[in-house]
């Protein structure tokens, strides 16, 4: 039995579809058999993320309404053989699906996939119910502005009230050079705020929009520094013990950081 | 005819809310009437919640069990002093003159109050975690928190000008004690110390608690 683990955020445009497209594929290069599922629907693009957009044939909505069966819908990546997308409809909205319909998709997602890894949309509404209702796990990323961190609050609290503790942090978009001047929220900040459990930082880095243009998760090119970031998130997340990596060479910086990989053991 | 009792969904209870200030004879009067018309309405064995905010004698609280009781209705017994779950009243509910009644308990929030949540309750609140901003707290009396304060607390929410706010940290976007309202000031320098808002000459002031 697979684990499900949904990325959510409240606020959009904080990175959760690139987040799911990098885990997935992390933990894919791991030799894991993932599954990725859109629940943005109305709005897809973790398949343009994935450069799959052209080989979809069935969808999300296809399957709950017994159109098709589950495994015509999900499309192999071209590139790792044990990595697959299951595409949200386009021409439908949220309501198109229960948090019923969800958590079975789910529960049928993990008897044959080792993780299950949900793209959940934007906001609090329906969407969002049915992207959380098959989760064992949810992961929340921010980034470090007032209103991310305060969307992800009331995200962690609604995931509290349905019952799922626990969630883990991401931080993406982390600028240090902007954080030391005090011209940036730094992870003590947010962390004072959320407390919950940090997971992983992500630096800002160009490249996470080429490889978003070109369909091509950034975990694939060894030279970007979110990039590695997120293989140390997916290694993580299998229970490797992987300290936060150092994206400058001052150490004041990581001495703080460091700290909270303690706290993430804990 | 002016309604003098109304049954309201909270928390996917029912909850008897009764106008204190009219005569009990009409309100058991208009009672028994709407038990009449919406009896296909109330399913047997619904529970009622007598709220807190109901200021009757023993033998009326019994009387309009039974009425509730007559068409199938259980009544979740209030003791005294009637509880008051964390998230059941809603703020119009905290009526004035709470206090000569009975003695109100304070509520424990066991946990952070996050953005969107809001804690309500007649008597003191005490929160074992942060108050996060855009999360709001409403209490009759005192509220005290043992982390930081970053949302909206209001103190004294019956009109008690004597109700204080004490946290540990004080960086509330607003503070209200009874029908006072304060705004952080722009800049907020951070104190080390546990503070204590109350109402002084007029207005709110925030001050050392230790003092």
């Amino acid at each position: 039995m697979g684990e499900v683990i949904v990325i959510t955020s409240g606020k959009g445009g904080v990175g959760k579809t690139t987040t799911t497209a990098n885990l997935g594929t992390g933990f894919a290069l791991m030799g894991k058999k993932v599954v990725l599922v859109d629940a943005d629907i109305g709005l897809r693009n973790l398949d343009v993320v994935m450069g799959l957009e052209n080989r979809i044939v069935y969808d999300l909505v296809d399957v709950t309404e017994g159109n098709c069966r589950l495994k015509q819908a999900l499309i192999r990546d071209k590139r790792y053989e044990t990595l697959f997308l299951l595409p949200a409809a386009q021409t439908r909205d949220k309501t198109a699906v229960s948090p019923d319909q969800m958590e079975k998709l789910c529960k049928d997602l993990a008897q044959d996939f080792d993780y299950v890894v949900i793209d959940c949309p934007a906001g609090i509404e329906q969407g969002f119910k049915n992207a959380i209702a098959g989760a064992d796990r949810a992961i929340i990323v921010t980034t470090p502005e007032v209103s991310a961190v305060r969307d992800a609050d009331r995200i962690i609290g609604l995931l509290e009230a349905e019952g799922k503790h626990n969630p883990k942090l991401i931080v993406n978009r982390i600028r240090p050079h902007m954080v030391r001047k005090g011209d940036m929220m730094d992870i003590d900040d947010i962390i004072e705020i959320l407390a919950v459990d940090l997971l992983g930082i992500i630096p800002e880095d160009e490249y996470i929009v080429i490889s978003t243009n070109r369909g091509e998760p950034a975990v694939v090119n060894p030279a970007s520094l979110a990039s590695t970031a997120y293989k140390n998130i997916s290694r993580r997340l299998m229970g490797e013990n992987v300290p936060l990596m150092s994206m400058e060479t001052e150490n004041g910086f990581f001495g703080k950081l460091r700290k909270f990989l303690g706290f993430k053991e804990g | 005819m002016r309604e003098d009792i109304v049954f309201k969904g909270v928390n996917g209870k029912l909850q008897l809310v009764v106008n204190n200030t009219s005569d009990f004879t009409h309100v058991l009067e208009q009672l028994r009437a709407k038990l009449k018309l919406a009896n296909e309405f109330f399913h047997a064995g619904t529970v009622v919640k007598l709220p807190a905010g109901l200021k009757l004698a023993r033998d009326q609280q019994q009387e309009i069990i039974a009425v509730l009781s007559e068409h199938g209705l259980t009544c979740e017994k209030t003791p005294e002093p009637p509880p008051i779950s964390p998230r059941a009243a809603s703020p119009e509910e905290v009526a004035p003159g709470e206090r000569e009644g009975y003695e109100i308990k304070a509520l424990v929030v066991n946990k952070t109050v996050r953005s969107g949540q809001k804690v309500v309750h007649n008597g003191s609140v005490v929160v074992i975690g942060d108050v996060n901003p855009g999360a709001q707290v409403v209490a009759g009396e005192d509220i005290i928190i043992m982390g930081a304060c970053r949302g909206v607390a209001h103190a004294g929410a019956n009109g008690n000008e004597a109700a204080t706010i004490t946290a540990a940290k004080i960086l509330a976007t607003q503070l209200r004690i009874a029908g006072l309202i304060a705004r952080a000031p722009d800049k907020v320098d951070k104190s080390a110390n546990v503070e204590i808002a109350r109402i002084k000459d007029g207005t709110v002031i925030i001050e050392p608690a230790n003092r």
